[in-house]
Protein backbone atom coordinates (compact mmCIF):
# COMPACT_ATOMS: atom_id res chain seq x y z
CA UNK A 1 0.00 0.00 0.00
CA UNK A 2 1.58 3.54 -0.76
CA UNK A 3 1.54 6.21 2.00
CA UNK A 4 0.61 9.46 1.59
CA UNK A 5 2.59 11.90 3.21
CA UNK A 6 1.25 15.30 4.73
CA UNK A 7 2.64 17.94 6.45
CA UNK A 8 0.61 20.02 9.23
CA UNK A 9 1.61 23.59 9.79
CA UNK A 10 -0.81 26.80 11.77
CA UNK A 11 1.74 29.26 9.97
CA UNK A 12 1.83 28.52 6.14
CA UNK A 13 5.23 30.42 6.43
CA UNK A 14 6.53 27.56 8.48
CA UNK A 15 6.36 25.78 4.76
CA UNK A 16 9.33 27.61 3.85
CA UNK A 17 11.55 25.52 6.03
CA UNK A 18 10.85 22.24 5.14
CA UNK A 19 11.07 19.85 2.02
CA UNK A 20 8.61 20.27 -0.72
CA UNK A 21 7.98 16.62 -1.18
CA UNK A 22 4.79 16.13 0.31
CA UNK A 23 1.16 15.07 -0.74
CA UNK A 24 -1.22 16.95 0.98
CA UNK A 25 -1.11 20.31 3.48
CA UNK A 26 -2.73 19.95 6.35
CA UNK A 27 -3.91 23.31 8.32
CA UNK A 28 -5.49 24.72 11.32
CA UNK A 29 -5.39 24.02 15.22
CA UNK A 30 -6.78 20.92 17.24
CA UNK A 31 -6.34 22.04 20.83
CA UNK A 32 -7.76 25.56 21.31
CA UNK A 33 -10.66 27.86 19.22
CA UNK A 34 -8.88 30.93 20.39
CA UNK A 35 -6.40 30.57 18.01
CA UNK A 36 -8.77 29.42 15.09
CA UNK A 37 -7.61 31.20 12.03
CA UNK A 38 -9.45 33.84 10.30
CA UNK A 39 -11.56 32.67 6.98
CA UNK A 40 -8.75 34.43 4.64
CA UNK A 41 -6.06 32.54 6.20
CA UNK A 42 -7.59 29.29 5.37
CA UNK A 43 -8.47 30.46 2.23
CA UNK A 44 -4.86 31.38 1.77
CA UNK A 45 -3.52 27.91 2.86
CA UNK A 46 -6.33 26.36 0.28
CA UNK A 47 -4.91 28.58 -2.67
CA UNK A 48 -0.98 27.44 -1.04
CA UNK A 49 -2.21 23.55 -1.56
CA UNK A 50 -3.41 24.44 -5.08
CA UNK A 51 -0.40 26.23 -5.75
CA UNK A 52 2.01 23.46 -4.95
CA UNK A 53 -0.37 21.01 -6.52
CA UNK A 54 -1.30 18.90 -3.50
CA UNK A 55 -4.95 17.87 -1.33
CA UNK A 56 -5.86 20.15 1.56
CA UNK A 57 -7.08 19.24 5.07
CA UNK A 58 -8.64 21.75 6.97
CA UNK A 59 -8.06 20.94 10.99
CA UNK A 60 -10.21 22.20 13.79
CA UNK A 61 -10.46 21.68 17.02
CA UNK A 62 -13.19 22.23 20.11
CA UNK A 63 -14.75 24.88 19.90
CA UNK A 64 -17.22 26.56 22.34
CA UNK A 65 -20.48 28.58 21.07
CA UNK A 66 -19.26 31.52 19.83
CA UNK A 67 -16.45 30.05 17.88
CA UNK A 68 -18.56 27.63 15.81
CA UNK A 69 -20.26 30.71 14.53
CA UNK A 70 -16.61 31.37 13.23
CA UNK A 71 -16.35 27.57 11.71
CA UNK A 72 -19.53 28.11 10.16
CA UNK A 73 -18.23 31.14 9.05
CA UNK A 74 -15.12 29.35 7.08
CA UNK A 75 -17.19 26.38 5.99
CA UNK A 76 -19.26 29.19 4.16
CA UNK A 77 -16.41 31.21 2.48
CA UNK A 78 -14.00 28.61 1.37
CA UNK A 79 -14.09 28.41 -2.17
CA UNK A 80 -12.91 25.77 -4.79
CA UNK A 81 -13.04 22.76 -2.51
CA UNK A 82 -11.40 19.69 -4.55
CA UNK A 83 -13.28 16.69 -4.34
CA UNK A 84 -10.00 15.20 -2.24
CA UNK A 85 -10.18 17.56 0.21
CA UNK A 86 -10.81 17.41 3.38
CA UNK A 87 -12.37 18.38 7.29
CA UNK A 88 -10.64 17.04 9.91
CA UNK A 89 -13.03 17.77 13.09
CA UNK A 90 -11.94 17.19 16.53
CA UNK A 91 -15.74 18.27 17.71
CA UNK A 92 -18.70 16.27 16.30
CA UNK A 93 -20.67 19.97 16.37
CA UNK A 94 -18.36 20.98 13.75
CA UNK A 95 -19.18 17.51 12.40
CA UNK A 96 -22.67 17.95 12.10
CA UNK A 97 -21.94 21.40 11.19
CA UNK A 98 -20.23 20.68 7.89
CA UNK A 99 -22.62 17.38 7.21
CA UNK A 100 -25.28 20.10 7.33
CA UNK A 101 -23.61 22.74 5.39
CA UNK A 102 -22.21 19.74 2.71
CA UNK A 103 -18.74 22.13 2.70
CA UNK A 104 -16.23 19.10 2.23
CA UNK A 105 -17.29 15.45 0.59
CA UNK A 106 -14.96 13.87 3.42
CA UNK A 107 -14.91 14.46 6.63
CA UNK A 108 -12.21 12.82 8.76
CA UNK A 109 -12.55 12.27 12.82
CA UNK A 110 -9.23 13.96 14.19
CA UNK A 111 -6.81 12.55 16.35
CA UNK A 112 -8.43 14.29 19.88
CA UNK A 113 -11.58 11.97 19.13
CA UNK A 114 -9.49 8.57 18.16
CA UNK A 115 -9.28 8.35 22.17
CA UNK A 116 -5.69 6.89 21.82
CA UNK A 117 -4.18 6.66 25.52
CA UNK A 118 -0.76 8.34 25.00
CA UNK A 119 0.71 8.29 28.98
CA UNK A 120 3.87 7.21 28.32
CA UNK A 121 3.86 5.60 31.73
CA UNK A 122 1.74 2.32 29.83
CA UNK A 123 5.01 1.62 28.96
CA UNK A 124 5.78 0.08 32.86
CA UNK A 125 3.53 -2.59 31.46
CA UNK A 126 6.31 -3.81 29.43
CA UNK A 127 8.97 -3.31 32.02
CA UNK A 128 7.36 -5.93 34.67
CA UNK A 129 4.51 -4.01 35.92
CA UNK A 130 0.92 -5.78 36.79
CA UNK A 131 1.98 -9.00 36.52
CA UNK A 132 -1.41 -10.45 37.51
CA UNK A 133 -2.16 -14.15 35.95
CA UNK A 134 -5.54 -14.86 34.63
CA UNK A 135 -6.76 -18.52 34.70
CA UNK A 136 -5.31 -19.30 31.79
CA UNK A 137 -1.91 -18.31 32.85
CA UNK A 138 -1.73 -15.15 30.61
CA UNK A 139 -0.28 -12.52 32.17
CA UNK A 140 -3.36 -9.66 32.68
CA UNK A 141 -0.85 -7.14 31.83
CA UNK A 142 -0.43 -8.20 27.91
CA UNK A 143 -3.82 -8.42 27.36
CA UNK A 144 -4.38 -4.28 28.96
CA UNK A 145 -1.31 -3.52 27.17
CA UNK A 146 -2.57 -4.65 24.23
CA UNK A 147 -5.79 -2.56 24.50
CA UNK A 148 -3.70 0.73 25.16
CA UNK A 149 -2.75 0.30 21.57
CA UNK A 150 -5.56 0.30 20.28
CA UNK A 151 -8.20 2.97 19.72
CA UNK A 152 -11.64 3.49 18.57
CA UNK A 153 -10.57 2.08 15.00
CA UNK A 154 -9.62 -1.10 16.09
CA UNK A 155 -13.38 -1.89 17.40
CA UNK A 156 -16.03 -2.79 14.75
CA UNK A 157 -18.61 -1.22 16.57
CA UNK A 158 -16.55 2.25 16.43
CA UNK A 159 -15.79 1.54 12.20
CA UNK A 160 -19.55 0.58 11.77
CA UNK A 161 -20.69 3.93 13.53
CA UNK A 162 -18.33 6.37 11.53
CA UNK A 163 -18.93 4.34 8.22
CA UNK A 164 -22.93 5.10 8.83
CA UNK A 165 -21.75 8.81 9.47
CA UNK A 166 -19.31 8.59 6.48
CA UNK A 167 -16.31 8.89 8.14
CA UNK A 168 -13.56 6.61 6.62
CA UNK A 169 -10.52 7.98 7.94
CA UNK A 170 -9.27 8.84 11.62
CA UNK A 171 -6.35 10.32 13.02
CA UNK A 172 -3.98 8.73 14.83
CA UNK A 173 -0.85 9.40 16.89
CA UNK A 174 2.25 6.70 17.11
CA UNK A 175 2.46 5.64 20.77
CA UNK A 176 5.07 4.88 22.98
CA UNK A 177 3.55 1.60 24.01
CA UNK A 178 3.19 0.70 20.22
CA UNK A 179 0.35 0.83 17.72
CA UNK A 180 -1.50 -1.87 17.08
CA UNK A 181 -1.42 -3.60 13.80
CA UNK A 182 -4.40 -5.52 12.24
CA UNK A 183 -6.48 -6.49 8.98
CA UNK A 184 -8.86 -4.01 8.89
CA UNK A 185 -11.39 -1.79 6.15
CA UNK A 186 -10.84 1.58 7.41
CA UNK A 187 -8.26 4.19 6.41
CA UNK A 188 -6.00 5.91 8.99
CA UNK A 189 -2.78 8.44 9.91
CA UNK A 190 0.11 8.23 12.01
CA UNK A 191 0.99 12.13 12.98
CA UNK A 192 4.76 11.93 14.13
CA UNK A 193 6.98 13.17 15.60
CA UNK A 194 4.72 15.94 18.07
CA UNK A 195 2.36 13.27 19.73
CA UNK A 196 0.03 15.05 22.32
CA UNK A 197 -1.18 13.99 25.70
CA UNK A 198 -3.77 16.12 27.29
CA UNK A 199 -5.48 19.37 26.73
CA UNK A 200 -6.34 21.97 28.79
CA UNK A 201 -8.53 24.98 28.87
CA UNK A 202 -8.58 27.21 31.88
CA UNK A 203 -5.25 29.49 31.09
CA UNK A 204 -4.35 32.81 32.86
CA UNK A 205 -2.12 35.67 32.67
CA UNK A 206 -1.37 36.23 36.09
CA UNK A 207 -2.62 34.40 39.76
CA UNK A 208 -5.79 36.71 39.79
CA UNK A 209 -7.00 36.07 36.22
CA UNK A 210 -8.13 32.43 35.58
CA UNK A 211 -9.97 32.69 32.84
CA UNK A 212 -8.89 31.90 29.24
CA UNK A 213 -7.36 34.70 27.43
CA UNK A 214 -5.69 35.25 24.08
CA UNK A 215 -2.20 36.07 25.30
CA UNK A 216 -1.17 32.28 24.94
CA UNK A 217 2.47 32.20 25.52
CA UNK A 218 4.32 30.82 22.58
CA UNK A 219 7.27 28.84 24.94
CA UNK A 220 7.82 25.22 24.23
CA UNK A 221 8.99 23.82 28.26
CA UNK A 222 10.06 20.37 28.45
CA UNK A 223 9.14 18.72 31.74
CA UNK A 224 11.26 15.74 33.12
CA UNK A 225 10.18 13.15 36.23
CA UNK A 226 12.43 10.05 35.27
CA UNK A 227 11.81 6.91 35.60
CA UNK A 228 8.42 7.92 36.75
CA UNK A 229 7.47 9.30 33.64
CA UNK A 230 9.62 7.35 31.06
CA UNK A 231 10.07 10.41 28.87
CA UNK A 232 10.30 13.51 28.65
CA UNK A 233 7.15 16.01 28.16
CA UNK A 234 6.74 19.12 26.46
CA UNK A 235 4.33 22.14 27.17
CA UNK A 236 3.33 24.33 24.46
CA UNK A 237 0.09 26.64 24.96
CA UNK A 238 -2.38 24.70 26.85
CA UNK A 239 -1.26 21.09 25.63
CA UNK A 240 1.40 18.72 26.58
CA UNK A 241 3.17 16.28 23.88
CA UNK A 242 5.77 13.54 23.68
CA UNK A 243 8.61 13.64 20.96
CA UNK A 244 8.15 10.24 19.15
CA UNK A 245 10.38 10.35 15.69
CA UNK A 246 10.00 6.42 14.54
CA UNK A 247 6.74 5.95 12.58
CA UNK A 248 5.75 1.93 12.67
CA UNK A 249 4.64 0.50 10.48
CA UNK A 250 0.61 -0.36 10.77
CA UNK A 251 -1.15 -2.21 7.52
CA UNK A 252 -4.41 0.52 7.79
CA UNK A 253 -2.25 3.57 8.10
CA UNK A 254 -1.88 4.89 4.65
CA UNK A 255 -0.43 8.04 5.16
CA UNK A 256 1.83 10.04 7.64
CA UNK A 257 1.80 13.70 8.84
CA UNK A 258 4.68 15.29 9.85
CA UNK A 259 4.27 17.77 12.54
CA UNK A 260 7.11 20.17 12.65
CA UNK A 261 5.74 21.73 15.83
CA UNK A 262 3.57 20.87 18.49
CA UNK A 263 0.47 23.00 17.18
CA UNK A 264 -2.25 24.15 19.26
CA UNK B 1 -32.42 21.63 40.58
CA UNK B 2 -31.16 18.29 41.38
CA UNK B 3 -27.74 17.11 43.29
CA UNK B 4 -26.12 14.11 41.00
CA UNK B 5 -23.98 12.21 43.62
CA UNK B 6 -21.52 9.85 43.99
CA UNK B 7 -21.58 6.21 45.22
CA UNK B 8 -20.14 3.37 46.28
CA UNK B 9 -21.80 1.47 48.82
CA UNK B 10 -25.17 0.90 49.83
CA UNK B 11 -24.37 2.73 52.94
CA UNK B 12 -23.58 5.93 50.54
CA UNK B 13 -26.74 5.62 48.90
CA UNK B 14 -29.03 5.71 52.03
CA UNK B 15 -27.10 8.59 53.42
CA UNK B 16 -27.39 10.58 50.66
CA UNK B 17 -30.31 10.37 49.88
CA UNK B 18 -31.02 10.98 53.67
CA UNK B 19 -29.01 14.20 53.31
CA UNK B 20 -30.93 15.57 50.22
CA UNK B 21 -29.12 13.66 46.68
CA UNK B 22 -32.16 13.53 44.25
CA UNK B 23 -29.64 11.11 42.02
CA UNK B 24 -26.65 8.66 42.51
CA UNK B 25 -24.43 7.31 40.41
CA UNK B 26 -21.96 4.32 40.90
CA UNK B 27 -19.83 1.94 39.09
CA UNK B 28 -19.15 -1.65 38.97
CA UNK B 29 -16.66 -4.03 38.17
CA UNK B 30 -18.18 -7.27 36.49
CA UNK B 31 -16.34 -10.33 37.90
CA UNK B 32 -15.82 -11.77 34.28
CA UNK B 33 -14.01 -8.22 33.47
CA UNK B 34 -11.90 -8.52 36.94
CA UNK B 35 -10.55 -11.83 35.65
CA UNK B 36 -9.39 -10.66 31.87
CA UNK B 37 -8.60 -7.13 33.28
CA UNK B 38 -8.17 -6.49 36.94
CA UNK B 39 -8.37 -3.38 37.98
CA UNK B 40 -5.88 -2.15 35.70
CA UNK B 41 -8.52 -1.15 32.79
CA UNK B 42 -11.52 -0.90 34.31
CA UNK B 43 -14.94 -0.35 32.38
CA UNK B 44 -15.52 2.62 34.29
CA UNK B 45 -12.22 4.74 34.62
CA UNK B 46 -11.72 4.05 38.54
CA UNK B 47 -8.96 2.02 38.78
CA UNK B 48 -9.29 2.04 42.57
CA UNK B 49 -11.23 -0.67 44.00
CA UNK B 50 -12.80 1.45 46.78
CA UNK B 51 -13.93 3.44 43.79
CA UNK B 52 -16.44 0.62 42.95
CA UNK B 53 -19.07 -0.77 44.22
CA UNK B 54 -17.94 -4.27 45.90
CA UNK B 55 -20.42 -6.54 43.77
CA UNK B 56 -23.72 -6.66 41.72
CA UNK B 57 -25.41 -8.31 44.55
CA UNK B 58 -24.80 -4.87 46.30
CA UNK B 59 -25.13 -2.86 43.56
CA UNK B 60 -28.76 -4.74 43.06
CA UNK B 61 -29.47 -3.58 46.81
CA UNK B 62 -28.85 0.18 45.62
CA UNK B 63 -31.17 -0.44 43.01
CA UNK B 64 -33.97 -1.57 45.14
CA UNK B 65 -33.29 1.31 47.84
CA UNK B 66 -33.43 4.09 44.82
CA UNK B 67 -36.67 3.09 43.34
CA UNK B 68 -38.41 2.68 47.13
CA UNK B 69 -37.07 6.07 47.76
CA UNK B 70 -38.02 7.75 44.27
CA UNK B 71 -34.20 8.47 43.43
CA UNK B 72 -32.43 8.23 39.96
CA UNK B 73 -29.65 5.27 39.61
CA UNK B 74 -26.96 5.72 37.06
CA UNK B 75 -24.44 3.21 36.43
CA UNK B 76 -20.78 4.61 34.62
CA UNK B 77 -19.62 3.15 32.04
CA UNK B 78 -17.34 6.27 31.03
CA UNK B 79 -14.75 4.93 29.47
CA UNK B 80 -13.17 6.87 26.40
CA UNK B 81 -13.47 3.86 23.83
CA UNK B 82 -13.48 -0.18 24.52
CA UNK B 83 -12.62 -2.99 22.61
CA UNK B 84 -14.90 -5.24 20.83
CA UNK B 85 -14.42 -7.83 23.56
CA UNK B 86 -15.11 -5.40 26.37
CA UNK B 87 -18.21 -4.18 24.13
CA UNK B 88 -19.44 -7.72 24.62
CA UNK B 89 -18.98 -7.78 28.39
CA UNK B 90 -20.67 -4.20 28.76
CA UNK B 91 -23.54 -5.69 26.79
CA UNK B 92 -23.56 -8.88 29.41
CA UNK B 93 -23.91 -6.23 32.13
CA UNK B 94 -26.35 -4.40 30.94
CA UNK B 95 -28.80 -7.12 29.95
CA UNK B 96 -29.01 -8.20 33.85
CA UNK B 97 -29.37 -4.43 34.58
CA UNK B 98 -32.02 -3.69 32.52
CA UNK B 99 -34.25 -5.85 33.98
CA UNK B 100 -33.54 -3.99 37.72
CA UNK B 101 -36.44 -1.20 37.81
CA UNK B 102 -34.26 0.90 39.94
CA UNK B 103 -31.31 1.56 37.73
CA UNK B 104 -32.59 4.75 35.63
CA UNK B 105 -29.74 4.94 33.24
CA UNK B 106 -25.97 4.75 31.88
CA UNK B 107 -23.39 7.74 31.87
CA UNK B 108 -21.38 7.11 28.91
CA UNK B 109 -18.48 8.87 27.04
CA UNK B 110 -17.85 6.71 23.66
CA UNK B 111 -20.57 8.34 21.37
CA UNK B 112 -19.72 4.67 19.04
CA UNK B 113 -21.08 2.72 22.29
CA UNK B 114 -24.53 4.27 22.48
CA UNK B 115 -25.12 3.32 19.20
CA UNK B 116 -23.81 -0.27 19.46
CA UNK B 117 -25.13 -1.29 22.48
CA UNK B 118 -29.28 0.79 21.51
CA UNK B 119 -31.27 -2.70 21.99
CA UNK B 120 -29.09 -3.34 25.83
CA UNK B 121 -29.83 -0.12 26.41
CA UNK B 122 -33.74 -0.26 25.74
CA UNK B 123 -35.50 2.09 27.61
CA UNK B 124 -33.05 2.82 30.29
CA UNK B 125 -31.39 6.57 30.10
CA UNK B 126 -28.48 7.58 28.49
CA UNK B 127 -26.70 10.65 30.19
CA UNK B 128 -23.17 11.49 28.18
CA UNK B 129 -20.38 11.70 30.31
CA UNK B 130 -18.42 14.97 29.85
CA UNK B 131 -15.90 12.02 28.65
CA UNK B 132 -17.54 13.05 25.51
CA UNK B 133 -16.40 16.75 25.52
CA UNK B 134 -19.94 18.45 24.22
CA UNK B 135 -18.88 22.21 23.91
CA UNK B 136 -21.39 23.55 21.89
CA UNK B 137 -25.10 23.05 21.10
CA UNK B 138 -24.38 21.61 17.82
CA UNK B 139 -22.89 18.73 19.36
CA UNK B 140 -24.94 18.25 21.97
CA UNK B 141 -27.70 18.24 19.57
CA UNK B 142 -25.53 15.67 17.86
CA UNK B 143 -25.80 13.36 20.64
CA UNK B 144 -29.19 13.64 21.56
CA UNK B 145 -29.90 12.39 17.96
CA UNK B 146 -27.34 9.39 18.61
CA UNK B 147 -29.35 8.63 21.92
CA UNK B 148 -28.47 10.86 24.77
CA UNK B 149 -30.91 11.90 27.41
CA UNK B 150 -28.79 14.21 28.89
CA UNK B 151 -25.25 15.55 28.86
CA UNK B 152 -22.71 16.33 31.54
CA UNK B 153 -20.70 19.53 30.83
CA UNK B 154 -17.21 19.77 30.87
CA UNK B 155 -15.77 21.78 33.52
CA UNK B 156 -13.66 23.90 30.99
CA UNK B 157 -17.30 26.17 30.19
CA UNK B 158 -17.82 29.71 31.36
CA UNK B 159 -20.87 30.41 32.54
CA UNK B 160 -21.93 32.20 29.41
CA UNK B 161 -20.70 29.43 27.36
CA UNK B 162 -23.39 27.12 29.27
CA UNK B 163 -26.02 29.35 29.08
CA UNK B 164 -25.68 29.57 24.95
CA UNK B 165 -25.54 25.63 25.01
CA UNK B 166 -29.04 25.37 27.18
CA UNK B 167 -30.26 27.94 24.64
CA UNK B 168 -29.21 25.70 21.21
CA UNK B 169 -29.53 22.24 22.53
CA UNK B 170 -32.98 20.68 22.47
CA UNK B 171 -34.95 21.55 25.50
CA UNK B 172 -35.84 17.59 25.96
CA UNK B 173 -31.58 17.19 26.94
CA UNK B 174 -30.87 17.57 30.94
CA UNK B 175 -27.86 19.31 30.94
CA UNK B 176 -25.41 18.56 34.73
CA UNK B 177 -22.60 20.76 35.08
CA UNK B 178 -19.86 19.96 37.61
CA UNK B 179 -19.38 21.17 40.74
CA UNK B 180 -17.03 20.43 43.98
CA UNK B 181 -14.25 18.23 44.75
CA UNK B 182 -11.49 17.76 41.80
CA UNK B 183 -11.33 20.09 39.08
CA UNK B 184 -9.65 18.34 36.60
CA UNK B 185 -6.93 20.78 34.99
CA UNK B 186 -7.47 18.80 31.77
CA UNK B 187 -10.54 18.66 29.48
CA UNK B 188 -11.65 15.28 30.05
CA UNK B 189 -12.47 13.56 26.49
CA UNK B 190 -9.15 15.39 25.24
CA UNK B 191 -6.91 14.02 28.35
CA UNK B 192 -5.49 10.51 27.26
CA UNK B 193 -2.83 9.97 30.59
CA UNK B 194 -3.85 7.62 32.55
CA UNK B 195 -6.76 8.44 34.85
CA UNK B 196 -5.58 6.28 38.41
CA UNK B 197 -2.13 4.67 38.95
CA UNK B 198 -3.18 1.78 38.34
CA UNK B 199 0.09 -0.41 37.55
CA UNK B 200 1.76 -2.12 39.48
CA UNK B 201 5.51 -1.40 38.95
CA UNK B 202 8.13 0.27 41.26
CA UNK B 203 8.25 3.60 39.28
CA UNK B 204 4.30 3.90 39.15
CA UNK B 205 3.45 6.90 41.58
CA UNK B 206 0.77 9.51 41.06
CA UNK B 207 -1.20 10.14 37.95
CA UNK B 208 1.04 12.55 35.79
CA UNK B 209 -0.93 15.78 36.32
CA UNK B 210 0.24 15.57 39.95
CA UNK B 211 3.76 14.61 39.66
CA UNK B 212 6.54 16.78 40.04
CA UNK B 213 8.61 17.86 37.11
CA UNK B 214 12.04 19.51 36.57
CA UNK B 215 10.27 21.97 33.81
CA UNK B 216 12.89 24.53 32.00
CA UNK B 217 12.49 26.16 28.14
CA UNK B 218 13.40 23.18 25.73
CA UNK B 219 15.54 26.00 23.36
CA UNK B 220 18.00 26.57 25.27
CA UNK B 221 17.53 24.65 28.64
CA UNK B 222 17.24 27.46 30.69
CA UNK B 223 17.01 27.38 34.47
CA UNK B 224 15.43 24.49 35.95
CA UNK B 225 12.10 25.00 38.17
CA UNK B 226 10.03 22.20 39.62
CA UNK B 227 6.66 22.24 38.76
CA UNK B 228 3.42 20.15 37.82
CA UNK B 229 2.53 19.63 34.66
CA UNK B 230 0.76 22.83 33.60
CA UNK B 231 1.55 24.87 36.98
CA UNK B 232 2.32 28.60 36.50
CA UNK B 233 0.08 28.98 33.04
CA UNK B 234 -2.70 27.75 33.54
CA UNK B 235 -5.13 26.84 36.71
CA UNK B 236 -4.34 23.86 39.10
CA UNK B 237 -6.48 23.43 42.11
CA UNK B 238 -7.90 20.06 43.59
CA UNK B 239 -10.46 21.11 45.79
CA UNK B 240 -13.04 23.04 43.77
CA UNK B 241 -16.32 24.95 44.62
CA UNK B 242 -18.42 27.22 42.47
CA UNK B 243 -21.46 26.83 44.31
CA UNK B 244 -22.57 30.45 43.89
CA UNK B 245 -23.43 29.48 39.89
CA UNK B 246 -25.70 27.76 41.19
CA UNK B 247 -28.72 30.96 40.78
CA UNK B 248 -27.68 31.38 36.93
CA UNK B 249 -27.99 27.78 36.04
CA UNK B 250 -31.55 27.78 37.75
CA UNK B 251 -32.04 30.42 35.87
CA UNK B 252 -30.84 29.10 32.56
CA UNK B 253 -32.64 25.62 33.15
CA UNK B 254 -29.97 23.59 33.67
CA UNK B 255 -31.20 19.62 35.20
CA UNK B 256 -28.63 19.56 37.88
CA UNK B 257 -25.34 19.80 39.40
CA UNK B 258 -22.98 16.74 39.92
CA UNK B 259 -19.71 16.42 42.34
CA UNK B 260 -17.55 13.44 41.18
CA UNK B 261 -15.53 11.79 44.04
CA UNK B 262 -16.63 8.31 44.09
CA UNK B 263 -14.02 6.81 45.95
CA UNK B 264 -14.27 9.70 48.80
CA UNK B 265 -15.27 8.76 52.18
CA UNK B 266 -18.58 8.85 53.33
CA UNK B 267 -18.32 11.51 55.74
CA UNK B 268 -16.95 13.45 52.95
CA UNK B 269 -19.74 12.88 50.94
CA UNK B 270 -22.53 13.72 53.26
CA UNK B 271 -20.60 16.96 54.36
CA UNK B 272 -20.83 17.83 50.64
CA UNK B 273 -24.19 17.10 49.64
CA UNK B 274 -25.78 18.72 52.50
CA UNK B 275 -23.64 21.47 51.64
CA UNK B 276 -25.43 21.68 48.35
CA UNK B 277 -28.37 20.90 49.37
CA UNK B 278 -28.52 23.85 51.92
CA UNK B 279 -27.28 26.47 49.22
CA UNK B 280 -29.72 24.55 46.76
CA UNK B 281 -32.37 26.02 49.61
CA UNK B 282 -31.31 29.32 49.36
CA UNK B 283 -32.51 29.71 46.25
CA UNK B 284 -35.61 30.17 47.22
CA UNK B 285 -35.00 32.35 50.25
CA UNK B 286 -33.04 34.93 48.18
CA UNK B 287 -34.51 37.88 46.01
CA UNK B 288 -31.35 38.72 43.70
CA UNK B 289 -27.96 37.00 42.51
CA UNK B 290 -25.46 39.54 44.81
CA UNK B 291 -28.08 38.03 48.15
CA UNK B 292 -27.46 34.66 46.91
CA UNK B 293 -23.77 34.62 46.47
CA UNK B 294 -23.27 36.76 49.82
CA UNK B 295 -25.26 33.92 51.21
CA UNK B 296 -23.23 30.83 49.66
CA UNK B 297 -19.99 31.77 50.25
CA UNK B 298 -20.98 32.32 53.94
CA UNK B 299 -21.82 28.70 54.11
CA UNK B 300 -18.55 27.36 52.13
CA UNK B 301 -15.96 27.62 55.22
CA UNK B 302 -18.66 25.24 56.94
CA UNK B 303 -18.14 22.91 54.66
CA UNK B 304 -14.56 22.74 54.94
CA UNK B 305 -13.61 24.51 51.43
CA UNK B 306 -12.03 27.94 51.32
CA UNK B 307 -13.80 30.43 48.68
CA UNK B 308 -10.95 31.25 46.22
CA UNK B 309 -10.89 32.27 42.30
CA UNK B 310 -8.54 29.76 41.54
CA UNK B 311 -11.30 27.25 43.26
CA UNK B 312 -13.87 28.52 41.66
CA UNK B 313 -15.44 26.78 38.91
CA UNK B 314 -17.16 29.47 37.19
CA UNK B 315 -15.31 32.64 38.74
CA UNK B 316 -17.12 34.84 36.26
CA UNK B 317 -19.63 34.34 39.24
CA UNK B 318 -17.09 36.51 41.16
CA UNK B 319 -17.05 39.21 39.00
CA UNK B 320 -13.87 38.04 37.25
Amino acid sequence: MSVESAVFVDDLSVLDELDDDFDRLYFGNEFCDKRLPEASEVRAARDEADRRGVDFSYVTPIVTPTKLEAVEEILTTLESIGADDELIFNDWGVYALADDLGAFDSLVAGRVLSRQKRDPTVTHLTDGGSVLVDEEGRRVSERVLEHFQKSSVNAPYSRSHLAERGIDRVELDVLSQGVYDEDISFSASLYYPWNFLTVKRWCRESTTTPLCNEACEETVYSLDNQPVMPETLYRKNNAVFVYNETVPDVSYVDREVFVPDPIN
Amino acid sequence: MNIFAPINSDADARDLVDVGADELYAGVIPTEWKGEYASVKPPNRRANEHSQVGSLEELERIARLCEEAGVELYITLNAHFYSQRQTTLIADLLEKLGEWDGITGYIIADVHLIDALEDEIGDKEVLVSTGATVFNGMSASFLADVGADGIHLPRHLTIDEIGQIRETAPDELDLYAFLLNRNCMCIDGNCTLLHNPPIEHENAERIPCFQEFSTRRAADGGESVTARLFANTHRDTEQACGVCSMFRFREMGLSGVKMVGRGLPLEEKVVQVRFLDRVRGLLDETESETEFVERAQSLVEGAGMTCSLDACYYPTVMGQ
